[in-house]
């Protein structure tokens, strides 16, 4: 009895915590070569990123895709003098694609790495293709705590977080497969309470094309170290996922930036949209300002998020787009912590893909779904 | 039982005690009767002056009264940089109180027909005794575009401690909350 009690206890942890469901889908031989990059700490503080990129590189070659090996790359990075492994630039995706044969890179970005009890991990990893054109072709995030699923009697509770950060790589390896093997989306609905909180539409984005969007940095004002930086991956993740929407390679437009040296005073100005979405051959530019980012701002507290973004069109020069979005960890959780959001990742993934979802929304169905309290009624 | 006579003593203080705990304090109104507001069409906002003790204040408080704004469909709004960036081509030394020359070069840059200014003066939690509470206080003034003068002001003053807050603690509404109130207020009074 006490045997079958333990089983039942372990098994409700796992599930709760959303463990990954083995990948059943196998690549095909002659499947891409992977370039994986050193991985970007966003963390603002020391963590194991050499061994999160080889977790990477043994994952993916455990699901079949071919892996770059190390020194080639090294050699490639350091005969074209590559600092910013952080994106890949034009020229070094057109060179490394000639000099290497790799078809895409894989860029991983470390948002959070707490080894604290209960540990916290957050982690972005992207595919971009490489060749004369290099596009993000999938880019997903996962965020975890070790007590997001405790399970009864805390069994579930994940106190090592080299565990969790496998779990996280684990997570991410197998949503490219999936997505490489049947081009399947993870993206749904996201919870009312997590819609901007203020928002203006101009109009619906055309469902007939396709949109690109050139996201430029976000103003950082809060108090996280790379804020901005984590903000723009959330709204690129969920922007890439929609069916009629592309997403420029953020070191492409990195080096357009810096290639007509646009220093960004208090947001983007008109001229300096219209020179980047000339530059990258683009349709919006995403810009926004990030007030508020914080895990836990006390010990058992909840994250907290607040941020304002605005989309510019090419064709029109005015603003299609804008919004507020604010939320905590524990808004609308009244009992027992019931649907309380531990990590700023997993909530402000949730806040990025309402902010899509109303995007892709006709301005009136926009109006019509606002009965949900939190958006303002005008 | 209740004598009569000591009745409106009880109300006089009733009224006393809940006045003295009224959250919401809502200030004047300034409109200019001349003004055709039906004609505005684009505006530019300006950076907030920030009277407060926290360093984010008006520029949180700005971002939301633009989207406040935006999200009304009554008047667009140019977004901030190309503001920022038409605030260094008129090279306005104090862009949180133009002068009305000022105003009317900054207008002609922005193809916008009025500015709009604010200061936010309280921002941030109040207590008294063992209560606290998150409160704002921000006012804001358009000026029009032709001559630069002011044509419509309102103040909105939201939050505090209320009598719940006073008997049963709880620390007020969230600061969020609390500023989304005060920029519909200032909105709504716009267009009343």
């Amino acid at each position: 009895m006490l045997l079958l009690l333990y089983v039942l206890c372990a098994l409700s942890g796992r599930a709760a915590a959303g463990e990954p469901a083995p990948t059943t889908g196998r690549l095909p031989e002659g499947a891409r070569l992977v370039a994986v990059f050193p991985v970007e700490n966003l963390s603002g503080r020391p963590a194991p990123l050499e061994d999160i990129r080889r977790m990477f590189a043994e994952r993916l070659a455990s699901h079949g895709l071919r892996v770059l090996d190390d020194a080639t790359l090294e050699r490639v990075i350091t005969r074209h003098r590559v600092r910013y492994t952080a994106g890949i630039e034009q020229g070094f995706a057109k060179a490394l694609k000639q000099e290497t044969g790799a078809d895409t890179v894989l860029i991983a970005s470390l948002e959070l790495f707490d080894q604290s009890i209960p540990p916290r991990v957050a982690l972005f990893a992207r595919l971009v293709s490489t060749g004369e054109a290099p596009a993000v072709l999938w880019i997903d995030g996962t965020g975890a705590a070790g007590d997001d699923a405790p399970g009864i009697l805390g069994i579930g509770v994940i106190e090592d977080p080299r565990t969790l950060l496998a779990r996280a790589v684990g997570t991410l390896s197998s949503s490219l497969v999936r997505r490489l093997a049947d081009g399947r989306d993870g993206a749904g609905p996201g919870p009312r309470k997590f819609w901007p909180k203020l928002m203006y539409q101009a109009e619906a984005l055309d469902p007939a094309r396709r949109h690109s969007i050139a996201i430029v940095p976000f103003f950082n004002k809060s108090a996280r170290r790379y804020g901005g930086e984590i903000i723009a991956l959330h709204m690129m993740r969920n922007l890439a996922a929609a069916p009629n929407l592309t997403v420029v390679e953020p070191g492409v437009v990195r080096e357009e930036l810096l290639r007509f040296r646009i220093i960004m005073s208090d947001g983007i100005s008109l001229s300096d949209t219209e020179t980047i979405l000339n530059a990258v051959n683009a349709d919006l530019v995403l810009n926004g300002e990030v007030l508020e980012y914080q895990e836990r701002p006390w010990a058992g507290g909840a994250p907290l998020a607040d941020f304002a973004l605005l989309f510019l069109e090419r064709k029109t020069r005015r603003v299609v787009y804008s919004s507020y979005s604010a939320n905590a960890g524990d808004d609308r959780v009244f009992f027992f912590d019931w649907g309380k959001v531990n990590t700023a990742h997993a909530m402000v993934s949730r806040m990025a893909r309402a902010i899509t979802g109303h995007l892709l929304l006709a301005p009136l169905a926009t109006e019509a779904s606002r009965g949900a309290r939190g958006v303002e009624r005008r | 039982m209740i004598r009569a006579t000591s009745r409106p003593v009880l109300w006089v203080l009733a009224l006393a005690v809940l006045t003295s705990c009224g959250p919401v304090v809502t200030g004047p109104v300034f409109r200019d009767p001349n003004m055709d507001f039906g004609a505005i069409q684009t505006v530019g906002v300006l950076p907030f002056q920030n009277l407060s003790r926290d360093n984010l204040a008006a520029e949180r408080v700005r971002d939301v009264f633009i989207n406040g704004l935006l999200s009304t469909g009554a008047v667009y709004v140019v977004p901030v940089g190309e503001v920022a960036r038409a605030v260094a081509r008129a090279e306005i030394q104090s862009p949180i109180a133009p002068s009305p020359e000022e105003v009317v070069k900054l207008s002609g840059l922005l193809k916008a027909q009025a500015i709009i200014t604010g200061a936010v003066r309280e921002y941030g939690e109040v207590r008294s005794g063992a209560s606290s509470a998150n409160l704002i206080s921000v006012s804001v003034q358009m000026l029009e575009a032709q001559t630069g003068r002011v044509v419509w002001t309102a103040t909105s003053t939201r939050g505090g401690i209320d009598v719940w807050d006073r008997l049963f603690g709880g620390g007020g509404r969230p600061m969020n909350d609390v500023t989304r109130q005060a920029v519909n207020d200032l909105i709504v009074r716009l267009f009343q």
